[in-house]
């Protein structure tokens, strides 16, 4: 959130997040098509679409580690690859759990780029690891075993640790996943307040209806985008079919638009 | 004299015996300390392949270099650092999964091995040399190597610390910080190489995985924190040294083995906690 990060300096006149025309292929085939959109800073973008809709692609690109097939990706002007102030949270984190360390150690892992090679983490480093527990409210668990958290306490240290790394911009995948409805809103008002300190945020998400109330911007995607912009104007009955497809069930209601995603079968754990 | 001074005092008079007891604790150490990582990020099997594919290596210098102690061991080296690249490079870009290949190297190598001592007559003894290892025949130039090097893999391991740690617990986020976690996962492999050719002096090819294991597991038994864990590994694995080689002493048994079973001791007890 600073104003510079550690080894770039930004262009203070540039976006957020730039990205132009983007398309990424996997195997050949198109996993991402021609998406562009800009963010300014301390603007939050859901990501919405069915599996398979390229959510995790677009992250991925702009965390710089899926390359673009064609168009640009701008991180405050500069190409992701050359940012330290970019946090990514992969959907399921490629995380060692087993691994002995406390919830302030994991914390501290976010100063290991400032502090640059062959040098110890400073008093400084420790202080910022402390500030950004205080931000996600985990302070009281500092010296808890990473093995003793619940899911949404684990989402908790990994955003604190994207705040200690002074991230400016934050990637989430699919965070909400395996969290109870509380953990849900609490985790989405967390984020709200970190907005207005100029924390940017990508979220990709299942769930509209937070998405609609939490985000003043959603990215509808299918390989395509399919819609951009304020909720209200993204969720409209033909956005959403042409998004989900027959996954989708559009029902009238007093209340407007009813939309009903599997109406079948509860959800496999 | 108090009796369980001269216990172990008494084999401290044979000069092959201290810099056996030194060569061994110093070995022990650095072999917990890169085995903790290794155990962390499950490339346990792989420092077992280690151990073994570096027999052919021995053989060879033992072959070309009659008599010499020394050649052996930088024979030993290169061919451990050759191996560790080379299943570093096969395991990315094979179809196999990489456990086969591994396997694949690892039973290759050590039949090389033995074909080439086997082709000596007379050959037993010396296969007995490298498979269990032969401590007590340390010279004083070996053990400035084995504690030369043990030095420099605990120094390497401080010195990148926290990006080792970082990058075992979690790559994807290291490589965001733009780590070089590939680099970093290839000098493990070659600290391993280095350690296991320490630890053959000491216990031998067969049980030099015993050294990157054992202790680590016990030290993740009694640390909760990464700092703790490798104290506790590097304490237990010294200790180990020094009583195995005691026990060696006063019940006549290799003295590879004896490191291991105190070691194996330790680890039992603190399950036991």
């Amino acid at each position: 959130m600073s104003e510079r990060c550690v080894g770039v300096v930004h262009d203070p006149r540039a976006p957020a997040v730039e990205v132009h025309r983007l398309t990424v292929l996997r195997n050949g085939r198109p996993a991402l098509e021609d998406v562009s959109f800009r963010l300014e800073r301390g603007e939050r973008l859901a990501v919405v679409g069915p599996n398979g809709a390229g959510k995790t692609t677009l992250l991925s690109a702009l965390a710089g580690l899926v390359r673009p097939s064609a168009g640009t990706i701008r991180v405050f002007g500069l190409p992701p690859g050359r940012h330290r102030c970019l946090a990514y949270l992969p959907q399921r984190p490629a995380v060692e759990w087993n691994f002995p360390a406390t919830v302030l150690d994991v914390v501290l892992m976010g100063r290991v780029g400032a502090a640059g090679l062959l040098r110890r983490l400073t008093r400084q480093d420790r202080t910022k690891a402390w500030q950004a527990l205080e931000q996600v409210g985990l302070s009281s668990l500092a010296h808890r075993p990473i093995q003793e958290l619940s899911g949404g306490e684990q989402q908790r240290m990994f955003i604190a640790r994207a705040l200690a790394q002074e991230t400016a911009v934050l990637l989430l995948d699919e965070p909400l996943t395996g969290l109870d409805a509380q953990a849900q809103e609490g985790l989405l008002s967390l984020l709200g307040g970190l907005s207005p300190r100029g924390l940017t945020v990508v979220m990709a998400m299942h769930e509209l209806d937070l998405a609609a109330r939490y985000f003043p911007k959603v990215l509808l995607l299918r390989t395509r985008p399919i819609a951009l912009g304020a909720p209200l104007e993204v969720f409209t009955p033909q956005a959403l079919r042409e998004a989900y497809g027959t996954a989708l069930h559009l029902l009238p209601s007093g209340e407007g638009t009813l939309a009903l995603g599997e109406a079948c079968c509860p959800k496999e754990p | 004299m108090n009796p369980l001074v001269e216990f172990f005092v008494a084999p401290l008079q044979h000069a092959f015996f201290v810099r056996a007891l030194l060569a061994a604790i110093s070995a022990a150490a650095a072999c917990a300390t890169v085995g903790t990582f290794l155990v962390l990020r499950g490339m346990t099997f792989l420092g077992d392949a280690l151990a073994h594919a570096v027999l052919p290596g021995v053989a060879l210098g033992y072959l070309l270099h009659r008599g010499s102690r020394t050649a052996v061991f930088w024979w030993a080296l290169g061919t451990a650092i050759l191996t560790s690249l080379g299943i570093g490079a096969v395991s990315k870009r094979g179809r196999l999964k990489e456990d086969t290949a591994i396997g694949i190297v690892f039973v290759g190598m050590f039949a090389l091995g033995i074909g080439l001592i086997s082709t000596v007559r007379g050959y037993a003894v010396d296969l007995v040399h490298f498979l269990f290892g032969n401590v007590l025949a340390v010279s004083p130039f070996d053990l400035y190597l084995v504690m030369g090097l043990s030095a420099g893999v605990v120094l390497v391991v401080c010195a990148l610390y926290k990006e080792l740690a970082l990058a075992t617990f979690d790559p994807l986020f290291a490589r965001t910080l733009r780590l070089p976690v590939e680099f970093m996962r290839h000098l493990l492999l070659v600290l391993a190489a280095v350690t296991v050719v320490t630890a053959l002096r000491v216990v031998g090819v067969a049980l030099a995985l015993a050294m990157l294991v054992v202790p680590p597991a016990t030290g993740l038994l009694w640390g909760r924190r990464l700092p703790g864990v490798l104290a506790w590994a590097g304490g237990s694995a010294a200790l180990s040294g020094f009583l195995g080689l005691y026990l060696s002493y006063y019940a006549g048994m290799a003295p590879g083995a004896a490191v291991v079973l105190v070691a194996t001791g330790f680890f039992l007890l603190s399950l036991l906690r």
